[in-house]
Formats: C-alpha cells, structure tokens, sequence
C-alpha cells in the first residue's frame, strides 16, 4: 500500500507541475520562445499572492481574482515592451532576453522580500485529507490542484480549437508571415499568448505558495519540472504536458519511496531515459 | 485623371543586399484585371509582397487609392483591403478547410463574399470542410487559398502563381471561377508564368524582366514576338534565331 500511495500521490503531484508546464508550453508552441524566466514569474506570482493576501485579507484561493489579471497584465506588457522586440531574427535573442528577465525578478525579489522563505497559509487546506483507505490517504490540496490542473488544460485547448483567438494562435505559429495577411498584427497575438502564459502562471504560483515554502530562488527549479513535463509529454501538446507531469511526479514519488535523497534525481533520470527512448516524448503535435 | 486603384511609383525593393526591383511603375485601375508576366527571377513575386509590406520599400513608392501605403505593416495593408493568394498556397496546417476560411474574413468587412458564396464557388470545399487544409489534393488547397482571400472582401486581390505544379485539367478548374470573382467589380493583379492564359484573362499587362517594366500595355497591341521579347530578353530571343 506505501507504493500505491506513492504512485496516487505521484498523480495528483502531476497536476502541479502540469500548471508549470502549460504556460511554457503554449509560448513555445505559439512563437518557439522558450522562456527561461518562466519559473520566476511563477515565483513572483506567489509573492504577488502573499502581499495581495496581506493587503486584502482575502482567502489564498480567493486571491486569483487579482493575482490572475495583474499576471496577465504584466505578461501582455512583458511581451510588447521586451520580447516582441527581438522574435524572428534567431531562437537565441529571446531567449537571451527571457534569462535577463530571470535574472532581474529573481534579484528583484531578494531586494524587495529578502531571501527568507515565506508560505502561504491557506486555513488547514494544505493538511486536510481524504482517508481514502488504510494507508492511502489524499490531501485536499493536491486533489484540487489535479482538478484544477485539467480544467484549466481543458480551458486552454477550448481557446486553441474553438475561438478567433486560438485560430490566431495557431495560424501564427504555422506560418507567421502569411497571419498577417489574415490582419492579424503578430505583436498583439504573441501578446495575448505570453497574457494567457502568465494568467496559469499566477495558478500556479498560488498552489506553489500554498504547497510549499518558496523564496527568491525557488524559480529555476520550477522551470526545469515544467519544462521536463513539456518534453516527456511532447513540444505542442497540452493534454500531453499533464501527462508528462504525471511521468513526472510519480517518478519522483516512487524514488522518494526508495531514498528521500532519490526524490528529485529520479525525476531527471526518468526524464533522461524517456529523451533517448522517445526523443520527441511521448504524444507530440509539433515537428 | 486615371481611376486607378493602385499606383506604383519608382519602386525598388529587394531582399537585403539584393535588390529585386529597379524602379517599377505600375498602375492597377479600378475593377481592371492585369496580368503581371515574366520570366523566373524577374521580380514578379517582390512585386506583389512589396504591395502587402512582407518586402520593405518607401512610403511614396506604393499608392493605394491615391494614398501612400509603402512599408506599412502587412496586416495594417490587409485591413485596407488588399489581399494575396501566396505562391505554394501557404495554407495553415493546423487548421482545417473551414478554418483557414473564416480566418481569411474574421477580421474583414462584411461584403459579397461569405462562407456559404466560397463554397458556392468551390462546392467539392463544403464537402472537405472538416478537413486539415494540408490534407486536400494541390487544387482543392489553392481552392482554399483563393476563398480565404476572398473571404477578406478586399478591394484589390493578387494572385501569385496560382497554376504553379497543378495538372493542366485543375488549372482549367480553377480558371473558370475566375470570371465570378471577377464580376464582383475587385481590382485583380494576375502573376502567371503561363502567359497565354493570363492574357486570355487580363486586359492589360505588364511584363517584367530582371527588375524593370521590359513592356506594358494592352494585349491585343503587342504581337506575340514582342511579347517574347521583353519576356525573355530581346538579346536571348535573337541568340534563339
């Protein structure tokens, strides 16, 4: 039973680093960006949580309906002001810019929350659990970042295959000289992709917030779960990035299950062995 | 003076140190079909993606309605009602028949053509219209890439090689629903590399080589070895002889 719980909580593990995943998967996807600051900006989502939980008094949960649109906000901007500037001359401008991005939130939030680790306490939802049978307990808290998890990828295929948006998403990342000629102005749509990035972004920032105590630095690490769930699940797929956080987490369960100090490695060697079995991962839409 | 639609003035253009284009003039009158002709490399293609902003050039050099519209965004260029059937088609892959359609005309005016006149056009579409725009023969997707032009409603409509790699029978097809497009009173540029259709269509004509106009005119004015000439080059066609 200690190993069915491992691979039930390696699941629902899953679902959190889905949300990582998602965003940087639909940047990727839309306008091949990989964005390195994507980890920070789930970082400073959690921070944006704790001072609007502060300054409001609201639940952690409740304070999505800030933390969202100011995410969003802030990506859109993001978007125009620094990254528009360098996209389609070469793949290593961006990205280079994106670090920059990581580098100065990552130092930005030291200065301004110093490098102690904070949390967000979120009234015994973090510890409640269902006591699904002997031995085999599930919290609250994963269980609804799972759920939340697949509604939001489910949200988020809607937006790609049912709405002028998604057929702008799309149409862009096909062939982004011919979308213009659709009238669609390519700033404004890789605008709209880094917003909606940023709006699972703030999600998942206020999970990790709730989950785990996080500081200045936590980001990168959060980057590499997401972007590991990205490749393992497969470029262009975002039902596929759950299922690479899936992968995921319950490698990393089961290797806890062995050693505490096998928890992360085996995550990254999980990840090694799917690269050089199926090098594309497992379901990919892109080439 | 001249009711034309479009005027291109001194254009040159080209590619960075390439330059494709030296000094072009080219009107388009309103409701007129020109057909542009030339050899490979003459320019034709620079041409017409200098006329949607895919080609930098000056402000003055392109003039559209009598406004100056050179080097402005492509998309700012669509939404003033020009439109382009691509070379090589260029549909969206990830998106189907239907799709590639409506995102031709989401953003376009209301006009004569809809979803339902395309297909009216094109009715084997309908059927395809599920459909990945990829997944369809050569000419069901220039089928495709013609609509979604057409579904911008634009003023001004440019073909770019539109029978390039189709058996001579789709070509024949797609031809015929030129006159209905035609009928709808939209200015129309015509890039062929098979002059004789494109002048059996056209009213007038403007032949390019390596970069500037080589003749211009009316096609019942010129003789066919004129014609051949500013085609190829007078010095090739007398090496021929």
């Amino acid at each position: 039973m200690e190993w069915v719980n491992a691979i039930v909580q390696g699941i629902l593990l899953g679902g959190l680093y889905a949300l990582f995943a998602a965003g940087l998967s639909l940047i990727f996807g839309v306008m091949r960006l990989v964005n390195i600051a994507h980890g920070d900006l789930i970082v400073a989502a959690a921070y944006l949580a704790l001072v609007v939980v502060q300054v409001t008094g609201l639940h952690p949960l409740a304070s999505a309906v800030i933390v969202v649109p100011l995410m969003a906000a802030f990506g859109y901007v993001m978007q125009r002001l620094l990254l528009n500037p360098t996209i389609g001359k070469d793949l290593l401008s961006p990205l280079l810019v994106t670090f920059g991005i990581s580098v100065i939130l990552q130092n930005g939030l030291l200065a301004t929350f110093t490098a102690d680790s904070r949390r967000l306490a979120a009234g015994g939802i973090e510890t409640a659990t269902l006591h699904v049978l002997p031995g085999l307990n599930i919290g609250y808290l994963p269980l609804l970042m799972f759920v939340a998890a697949i509604v939001i990828i489910y949200g988020l295929e809607l937006v790609f295959s049912r709405t002028s948006l998604g057929r702008a998403f799309r149409a862009t990342s096909d062939d982004p000289e011919i979308a213009q000629l659709m009238m669609l102005d390519r700033r404004h749509v890789f605008g709209m992709a880094m917003a909606l990035s940023a709006a699972v972004v703030a999600i998942a920032g206020i999970f990790l917030a709730i989950r785990t105590s996080f500081d200045p630095a936590s980001g990168p690490a959060r980057l590499l779960f997401g972007f590991e769930a990205v490749i393992i699940g497969g470029l262009g797929n975002l039902w596929g990035t759950l299922a690479g956080g899936i992968v995921l987490g319950v490698a990393q369960t089961v290797g806890a299950q062995i050693s505490p100090g096998w928890q992360i490695l085996a995550g990254h060697l999980v990840f090694f062995l799917i690269l050089a079995i199926r090098p594309r991962g497992l379901f990919p839409r892109m080439d | 003076m001249s009711g034309s639609i479009l005027s291109i003035r001194g254009l040159r253009a080209g590619y960075g140190d390439f330059q494709a284009l030296f000094g072009i003039d080219v009107d388009l009158e309103e409701g007129e079909v020109l057909a542009l002709i030339g050899a490979n490399g003459a320019g034709k293609s620079t041409l017409l993606k200098a006329i949607t902003g895919l080609v930098r050039c000056e402000r003055d050099m392109i003039l559209y309605g009598g406004q100056p519209i050179g080097g402005e965004r492509p998309d700012l260029i669509a939404r003033r009602g020009i439109a382009m059937v691509p070379e090589g088609r260029r549909l969206f892959r990830s998106l189907s028949v239907e799709e590639n359609l409506v995102i031709g005309g989401e953003r376009a005016p209301k006009g004569e053509w809809s979803l339902d006149r395309v297909y009216g056009l094109f009715p084997i579409l309908r059927e395809k219209r599920r459909n990945p725009g990829t997944a369809l023969s050569g000419g069901q997707q220039q089928m495709v890439a013609i609509g979604r032009a057409l579904m911008a409603n634009p003023r001004v409509l440019l073909f770019d090689e539109i029978s390039l790699g189709l058996a001579p029978v789709v070509i024949k097809d797609i031809y015929a629903a030129f006159p209905a497009i035609a009928a709808t009173g939209v200015s129309i540029v015509l890039v062929e590399q098979d002059v004789v259709r494109a002048l059996a269509v056209a009213r007038c004509f403007v032949c390019l080589q390596e970069g500037r106009v080589s003749l211009a005119g009316r096609p019942e004015d010129h003789d066919r070895a004129a014609i051949t000439a500013a085609y190829f080059g007078a010095a090739n066609v007398a090496g021929a002889h």
